[in-house]
């Protein structure tokens, strides 16, 4: 645990020095809210709640989105291929604690995105809240970032990171928009709903949304989410076992 | 005492066999230079036994159990995006007997420098933590991979004081190189590895000290035959008639006791860099 924890804490110093995560996944997020709650009206009702409210999940679930499968995806990729992963095999630690701790510590900062970004958007915008609420909310959107995390992992097995860059990239921006993160599905045409709502960017944010409007997760949402889960993780875990 | 013995170890990449049947032993407190040509398989050897990555076939036998091992790479990277105080700290942190803090700093001589970022050190400052990050875990085996490729002269003697530091503190240390003078300055032993075969074990010392050139010039070439079937060649770059013995005495005895017309007779020790000119000159034919 301790080599865990250490390695972790470096891990998210190297992450918060990352000049490419402070802006896609911190700024960027933001700057869109800001445009999109001002140009629009943000106390336009939309499933259940302010649309205020709606599109801060709706960013806040891109930017773990982007943190997880772009930044993670292509910091791992970079960093497989320098020469100092070699010295990092040396050491007196397993292969799986190296991978937990950079996997842990980019949950803690996706949480610290989650906390910073309902903050900011809270007291700027006036968005109240249960705290029970933006608990459920926020631990919904921690936790189900995981298939993201995988799609990352398995991103990083790209031999260059040219190619990672733009696969990952065209993945995180077409779920983002396919899922419904910048326009609301119901506003889709029909073809793209029938198979938006199965994309995992949709069933993402459609978890936190529902949770918002006070209802509970649709199970169905939660199984395809876990399937993703588990095909993203099999093919990451697969095709890393067939490099190594 | 042995500390680790490699036996007939294999390695495959595919179709490509890159290690055939390697075997050796290392001696705790010894210095081993491996040495071979590009492609030989050194750094795949090295990789085995740092558990990187597996053998085909053959196994590795450590006795005592397995030792703690330093790597020092050629590209010396560290890394970025830490300072060299979080990047020590979290070095130490990883260990159960860790050197201080302050001794690590201090052999890295970047005592002002532990809140600068690793990316924005030179390339010299690089090598130096490189290489007091390799020693923070109080390692039984130093594996040096290439270390002083691409360095200076000032830079290369700064890190034979270290090496010689290691070894008098009874450091097991192997090393690849392709400086062939690092043999004679720093190594006990040279293992030569060729198409994946260790083709020549022995011990430095024993290499240069026992084996001679004996050269000398005929009065008159009537005993150019005679001297042919003892196995003497014509030199045609020095212009010189030579033989390589680990016995020169003995020769010499005979050149006197057969009345061969030699003058202007000398002897040369073969060096490390004979040697290994020797040897890859034979892999480069085949």
């Amino acid at each position: 645990m301790k080599i865990i924890y250490n390695t972790s804490k470096m891990e998210m110093f190297r992450l918060f020095r990352n000049q490419y995560f402070v802006v896609f996944s911190l700024l960027m997020p933001f700057i869109f809210y800001a445009i999109y709650t001002t140009t629009v009206s943000g106390t336009m009702e939309i499933a259940g709640t302010e649309w205020k409210a709606y599109f801060l999940i709706s960013m806040t679930c891109f930017s773990l989105m982007g943190s997880s499968v772009t930044t993670m995806g292509i910091q791992l990729l970079y960093d497989r291929r320098q020469p100092w992963m070699k010295w990092v095999q040396s050491l007196p630690m397993k292969r799986m604690q190296y991978f937990t701790a950079r996997l842990v510590s980019l949950m803690v900062l996706n949480g610290m995105i989650i906390i910073a970004l309902f903050t900011a958007a809270s007291v700027w915008k006036g968005i109240e809240l249960p705290l029970m609420k933006w608990v459920q909310v926020g631990g919904w959107i921690w936790l189900g970032i995981l298939p993201f995390l995988a799609l990352g992992l398995w991103i990083s097995v790209f031999k260059t990171p040219d190619t990672a860059t733009g696969v990952a990239n065209l993945l995180t921006l077409g779920m983002a928009l396919l899922g419904g993160l910048w326009t609301p599905m119901d506003n889709m045409p029909a073809f793209v709903q029938s198979f938006g709502t199965w994309t995992p960017g949709y069933l993402y944010a459609n978890g936190a949304w529902s949770l918002l409007a006070g209802e509970a997760v649709p199970l169905v949402t939660i199984v395809v989410l876990l399937a993703y889960l588990v095909i993203f993780a099999g093919g990451a875990l697969y095709t890393h076992a067939r490099r190594i | 005492m042995v500390m680790l013995s490699v036996e007939h170890l294999a390695k495959d990449f595919g179709r490509k066999r890159v290690l055939h049947d390697v075997t050796f032993s290392l001696e705790k407190g010894e210095s081993v230079l491996l040495l071979g040509a590009n492609g030989a398989g050194k750094t795949t050897l090295l990789d085995i036994l740092m558990g990187n990555i597996k053998a085909t076939n053959g196994h590795i036998d450590w006795y005592e159990g397995k030792k703690k091992i330093g790597l020092v790479l050629q590209d010396a990277s560290v890394i970025d995006r830490v300072t060299v105080k979080e990047l020590i700290q979290w070095t130490r942190s990883l260990y159960t007997s860790p050197l201080s803090y302050q001794e690590v700093i201090q052999n890295a001589g970047l005592v002002e420098m532990e809140k600068t970022k690793t990316d924005n050190l030179s390339i010299g400052q690089k090598r130096k933590l490189h290489f007091s990050l390799a020693l923070v875990g109080q390692p039984d085996l130093l594996i040096m991979d290439e270390p002083t490729a691409g360095m200076d002269v000032h830079a290369r003697k700064n890190v034979y004081r270290q090496i010689e530091k290691l070894k008098k503190a009874g450091m097991t240390i192997l090393m690849t190189t392709h400086v062939l003078q690092e043999a004679s300055l720093i190594g006990d032993r040279v293992l030569f590895l060729e198409n994946g075969v260790i083709k020549t074990d022995e011990t430095v010392s024993g290499l240069e000290s026992t084996t001679t050139w004996i050269r000398f010039r005929l009065e008159n070439e009537n005993a150019a035959s005679f001297l042919q079937q003892q196995g003497f060649t014509w030199n045609s770059d020095v212009k010189l008639w030579e033989k390589e013995t680990r016995s020169s005495d003995e020769w010499i005895r005979w050149l006197v006791e057969n009345n061969v017309p030699f003058q202007d007779l000398s002897t040369e020790k073969k060096s490390m860099e004979n040697f290994y000119e020797e040897w890859t000159s034979e892999e480069a034919m085949g």
